[in-house]
This record gives C-alpha cells, structure tokens and sequence, in this order.
C-alpha cells in the first residue's frame, strides 16, 4: 500500500512535469505559427510577379520591391565573401595553431564580447570608418563590411567549435602518416567540419539578411528604383525597406500590403538560404558516414 | 650479431619537470617483434613514441641521450619529422580511420606525400589491404566509408594505412585493446604474419598478448626498463623480482 | 595458421621424431640379443643422448607453450599430455638402454632355445606393438588403436609372473650359465615396465582425445 502510493505520487510528479513541458513547447511553436499565418495572409496578396520583378511606384505604394531584393542578396553575399574566408581562417587559427594562453583566453573573450555588441554600434562604426574614413560614401562595400564585422564573431565561434569537436586520434593518426600539419587540417580535419562549418554560415546569413540597424547609416536607400551598376552604388534592402513602409512612406495606409507583401519576401528568402544551407550540410555528413 | 634496427642509448624524457623515461637503453633487431609490458603510466607508451617523435606534439616534452633507426639519431637537428614518420608506422589503441572512403583511408599516406601515379596508388591500396589481411572482406566496397566496417576491421585498415607508405617500423599502441577476442586473435596472427617484413614493437596491457605474438619482451616501470629478453625467458624465468611480480599478476 | 597452433604442430612433430627413436631403440635391443651384436649396444649408448636431449627440448617447448600461450581446452590437454608422454617415452629410452648394459655384460650369446622358453622376442614385439600402436594413435588423434595396449599389456604381465619359474628351470639346467640367465629375468622385468609405461602412454592420449581419465581404473574402457 504504501509503495504504491509512493508511486503514484512520483507518476503524479511525473505527469505534471511532462505536461508543463509539452505544454510550453506546444506554446512555442504555436506562436511561431501564428507569426507566420499573419505575415502570409496578410501579405499573400501583395505578391504578384510586378511585385518581385518592378520596381517602387507611385511614392512606394505601388509597383514591386526588386530594387531591395537585389540589394539584401547582394548585401547578405558581400558580406558572407568577406565575413566566411576571414572568420574560417581565424577560427582555424584559433584552434589548431594558437597555443593555449592568455593572449588566447584574451582574443577569444574579446570575441565573445564582440558577438553581444548592439548592431546599431556596427552600424555607427561603419558609417565612421567605411563611409566617411574610408570614404566609401553609402555604398554595398560599406554595409556589407559592417554586416560582415557583426557576424565574425558567430563565423570564428563556430568555426573553433566545431574544429574542437575533431578528435584528436584523427589528427595524431594524420601525423603518423608524415602528413604535415597544414595537409592535416586540409585534408582530415576541415572535411569533419564542414557540416558545423555551415550551420555558422547559416546562422550568419539569416542574421544578415534581416539587420537592419547597420546599414542604416551605410548603405541602405530610402528610395531608389534602380539595380545597382557596382559595389559604390547605394542599394534598397528589404528590412530597411520594410522599415520605411511601415514608418514613413508617403501614404502609410495604402502601402500597408506592401509591408506585409516584403515582410513576407524576407521571410522566404532566409528559409530557402537556410534549405539550400541545410542540403549542403546533410552532402557533407552523408559523406563522413 | 645482425645488425640493430632500432637502439636507444641513455635516452631520457621529460614532460616539464617530470621524469617519464629514465636512462633507457634498449636494442631491437630487424624482423623481430618486440612487446612493451608495463603498469599504466610506466613510460612504455611514451617510449614507443619516441622513435617516431609523436612525443614532439606533447607542449614541454624535451629528451635527452638516442634513439636511433638504422643507427640514425631521430632526434638529431638534421631529421624531418615527416619525413621520418613516413619511415615508422604506427597503429593506435582506438581504430581511428578517417571519414573518408576505405580507398582514401589507405591512399592517404602516399598522397600527402606527393604520390600522384594513379596505377602505382591503386596498387599500393590494394597490397596493403592483402598485407593487413582485410582485402577479401573489403574488395567489393572499397568506395564506401571506412566508419561503416567493424571495430576490428577499422584497426586492419589502420593497419593497411601505415603499411602503405612502406615504413621498416611498425609500432602498435596497444592495437587490440578495443577489440573483441576474435578481432584480437586477427590482429595478433597478422602482427605475426607481418615481421617477416617489418620489425614492429607493440605496447599491450595484455600479457598473454606479449607471450603470444612477441620474441622479445621489455618491462618498463615508473620510467625504467627494469628487464628486456626473450619472451620465453621473462615468462619463465624472469630475471627481475618485479618483472616476475608483475608478470605473475601480484602487483601493478 | 595461427601462432599457437603453429607450435602445437612443430611439438607435435617433435614428440613423434622423439617416439620413433625410442622404438629404434628398443627394436636395436631386440637384435642385439637376437644377434648378440656389440656394434648395436654402442648404438644404443650413443642414441640414448639424443632421446634425452629430446626430452628435455620438449620439456622446455611445453614450458614456453604454457607460458606465452596459455593453451585452454584440447590445446591444454595435448601440452599435458605431451609433458607425460615425453616422460614416459624417456623411461622406455632408458629401459632400452639398461638392456643394452646388460647386453654388455653377458658372457655367451643366448641360445635359440632358451630365448624361446623364456617370451624374450616375442615380449619385445608385444612392447613394440604397443608403442607402435600408441604412436599411430597420436599421429592420426584416432583412439582405436591407443586402447589396444591395454589387453596386450596383459601378455606381458603374465610372462613376468611366470618368468621366476622360467629362469629358475633354466638354470637348473645349466647352473655354469646362471649369471648370463639372471640377466634374462631382468630384460623380462624391464620389457614388462616397458608395457607398463605404454599403458601410461595411451592413457594421456586417450586424456588428450577424449578427456577421460583412464588411470587407476581397472576396466579401462571408454
């Protein structure tokens, strides 16, 4: 009798618990759906093939949004061709050849602290030292170095963390063999990581792609229906141009399905970054099996 | 007397401040298989790797007196690390094949260093795999990974690998130690099979292991090479009370 | 093969080397009192070392067998039986070579007759039988033969019980002769032993075949 009340006790405990959690997580993804089914339906009508192909009309309330799909795609490559070779290289660096030290302990903090700076800082930083010290002007070299400098920090973290997670038998068996250290890293321990490598180079692009603050002050235009002729040229973005509809268009109401219509647009955009992303990522863990 | 494969004179090493090997002095003959015993932490595993200088990868390592391969220091300033590595084999505790196709695996020592004849790369994969005796079992998928196959045939692949740049030296870590008894057995025939061609030194936790496959058998503890002879003559009539307390089980 | 059985078979080889030498020994006994031949007892004297010499290479392959092998099951029961069956072998070497001396020792050859009254040739193919049998057992791992020893044993056993009366007869007969006939009873005494450790012999076989224990049974049957 008193065992099982005991245990009754402990199933009651027991069924709570997992309750709570399911309940929570159930929570979550609702939220995430409902997100979702707003912006959708909302925004579903606003697309048209005017809509991704035209450009903004009639004080951005009609005409289409192609100017800022260009530039956010054009922003989120600068800076990945930037951010990705420089974050891989110092995240190899960090792990494989930089002795543990204080000078490691050090760059690494200082790293970590990066990664929690504001990006409206970045953006601020950009404008002085890209646009006006560099003299860039606001241009997609300026906001895609800014954008670059915000995500190194994520790039080098994953970076070192997954090349920590390559086990050492790998590289001494590498060794053995009179491979040098730099065959080792190219040859064995690079192909482990790729698959962790990219989840960096997902995580990064999705924040690129929908900052906003950065490039504010570096490349983003208010209005300027026309593709950009080279890396000086100001561009739109969609967060910005997001931002704009929503705030201070010339008629807010009327340019309301619009915002929903690049709120929307965004949206697809990172999720099928982050589907190629993840195919590659599953190439390459195919390929270790 | 034939010739000395491998020697070491007066060889001491240090981990910092810490005496791991002290005054070693040891000699093995070509075509021989030579077994290091010895408790946990007795210096065997470090001294094995210190004919191919894997010590060189531990921060703080520095080492005193020889150890020679063909009568050549290989801690003389004029050696290659790589270069010498490729002239010693190693094989370790943990099968630790890379996660590349079984191909690759064995091709990979011939292509970091500047192998780039395809036949000549082929044929080596294919030798090496009969050498380790793991040919028969692979043959049909060799484009397949190699963390797809057995335990045991992960460390016959490890085998194949090191045997695939030609090395005089084998050195075996304890290569059986994650292996099942079959897998064990396989190994130890194979290690038998191979010192017709090579001279290998294996280290083993396991003294039935040493009787089995070596000639001769060194006990190392708390850094000295207390006793080294045949294998016959330590397992019946050792001449050190320590190595006969050990090998008898009453100690370490 | 493996490593193991790469000495078992090289012991193996050893132990029947080993056997045969010790029948030629005792088949050079038979003929040296047959023929009464000199050359054949210093035959004897001079093999005699080398079946001791084998006896002790294969006390020491057992030794490093047990050793650095730590043979379980069937490979254990051939290194014992092994290590018994070379003892045994041994002894029979030795009671060879003690008929030898004694060979040495006789004045005047012995006479047909008195050969025949006293079993000695036909007790010598009885005892070579036997280790010829106990050998082909071992060779082949086949009992069959192994466990014919045991009722030919008999036959010697019998002659020895008889053979008080036999030598004393004969001495009756020929009193100038009596030591060379006293040397008879001993070659009977030793051949009988010579049975004896046969017996031994296949017994160990029969432990290494079947794992039974045979000895100290009076009904040795499987």
């Amino acid at each position: 009798m008193l065992i099982k009340n005991i245990k009754s006790s402990k199933n009651l405990k027991q069924a709570v618990a997992f309750n709570t959690f399911r309940a929570v997580s159930f929570m979550v993804v609702g939220i995430l759906f409902v997100i979702l089914g707003f912006i959708i339906v909302r925004g579903i009508s606003a697309i048209s093939w005017e809509f991704l192909t035209g450009m903004p009309k009639e004080g951005m309330t009609e005409g289409g949004i192609l100017p800022a799909i260009v530039g956010t795609l054009c922003l989120v490559a600068g800076s990945m061709l930037f951010a990705f070779p420089i974050g891989v290289l110092s995240g190899i660096y960090m792990n494989e050849y930089l002795k543990e030290s204080w000078f490691k302990k050090f760059v690494r903090s200082m790293t970590n602290n990066l990664a929690g700076v504001p990006s409206i800082v970045f953006g601020l930083f950009g404008m002085a030292l890209f646009v006006q010290d560099l003299g860039f002007g606001d241009s997609i070299i300026a906001g895609s170095l800014t954008l670059g400098l915000m995500v190194l920090p994520i790039i080098i973290r994953t970076t070192e963390e997954a090349l920590k997670s390559v086990e050492d038998s790998v590289r001494i068996g590498s060794y053995a063999l009179g491979a040098t250290k730099l065959q080792t890293i190219r040859r064995v321990v690079l192909p482990i990581c790729y698959p962790n490598i990219i989840t960096g180079l997902i995580l990064s692009v999705s924040r690129v792609s929908g900052e906003t603050a950065p490039i504010l002050f570096t490349v983003a235009a208010y209005f300027l229906p026309r593709l950009p002729h080279s890396i000086f040229d100001q561009v739109m973005a969609l967060p910005y141009h997001l931002y704009v509809l929503t705030t201070s268009g010339t008629d807010i109401e009327k340019s309301r399905p619009m915002a929903y219509g690049t709120a929307l647009v965004l949206i697809a955009i990172v999720l099928i970054v982050n589907l190629f992303a993840n195919m590659l990522r599953k190439h390459y863990n195919k390929k270790l099996k | 007397m034939s010739k000395l494969k491998v020697e070491a004179r007066d060889f001491n090493l240090y981990y910092g401040d810490f005496q791991a090997l002290k005054n070693i002095n040891f000699q093995a003959e070509p075509n021989t298989i030579t077994a290091f015993i010895g408790p946990s932490g007795c210096g065997k595993s470090t001294f094995l790797r210190s004919f191919n200088r894997m010590n060189d990868l531990i921060v703080g390592v520095r080492t005193t007196g020889e150890t020679t391969i063909d009568g050549v220091n290989v801690y003389d300033k004029s050696i290659n690390v790589d270069e010498l590595r490729k002239q010693v084999g190693m094989v370790f505790q943990k099968p630790n094949p890379f996660p590349k196709s079984i191909f690759e695996n064995v091709a990979y020592g011939l292509r970091v260093n500047g192998v780039k004849d395809k036949t000549f790369i082929e044929e080596k994969v294919v030798s090496s795999l009969k050498q380790a005796a793991l040919w028969e079992e692979v043959k049909d998928k060799l484009k397949k990974s190699a963390l797809a196959i057995s335990g045991g045939q992960q460390q016959r692949l490890c085998i194949a690998r090191a045997l695939a740049i030609s090395p005089s030296i084998i050195l075996m870590d304890e290569p059986a130690s994650a292996l099942d008894p079959i897998s064990t057995a396989k190994i130890e025939d194979l290690v038998y099979e191979l010192k017709k061609d090579y001279t290998i030194i294996i280290v083993t936790h396991n003294m039935q292991q040493a009787g089995r496959v070596s000639d001769r058998t060194a006990f190392f503890y708390m850094g000295d090479l207390v006793e080294c002879d045949d294998t016959t003559t330590i397992f019946t009539n050792p001449k050190n009370i320590q190595t006969q307390n050990y090998i008898t089980g009453r100690f370490g | 093969m493996s490593h193991l059985n790469t000495e078992l078979e090289r012991l193996k080889e050893d132990t029947i080397e080993m056997w045969s030498l010790v029948i030629s020994q005792l088949e050079r006994a038979k003929l040296a009192i047959e023929n009464f031949d000199d050359n054949l007892v210093n035959e004897i004297g001079a093999n005699e070392k080398r079946v001791d010499a084998f006896e002790l290479k294969l006390d020491m392959d057992c030794e490093n067998i047990l050793a650095l092998f730590n043979p379980v099951a069937n490979d254990l029961r051939f290194v014992l039986s092994v290590l018994k069956i070379n003892y045994n072998l041994e002894r029979i070497g030795d009671y060879a070579k003690g008929i030898s001396r004694c060979i040495k020792q006789t004045k005047e050859p012995f006479s047909d007759e008195v050969l025949r009254e006293t079993h000695i040739i036909s007790m010598f193919e009885v005892a070579l039988d036997m280790l010829k049998c106990t050998l082909e057992s071992f060779e082949n791992e086949t009992n069959q033969q192994a466990i014919t020893v045991f009722s030919k044993d008999e036959y010697l056993d019998q002659i020895n019980r008889e053979a008080n009366k036999a030598i004393s007869d004969i001495i009756k007969k020929d009193i100038d002769k009596a030591e060379d006939t006293l040397q008879l009873l001993s070659f009977i005494r030793k051949l009988e032993r010579v049975g004896d450790q046969t017996q031994n012999i296949a017994e160990e076989i029969v432990f290494y075949l079947e794992a039974k224990v045979l000895k100290h049974k009076k009904n040795k049957t499987l």
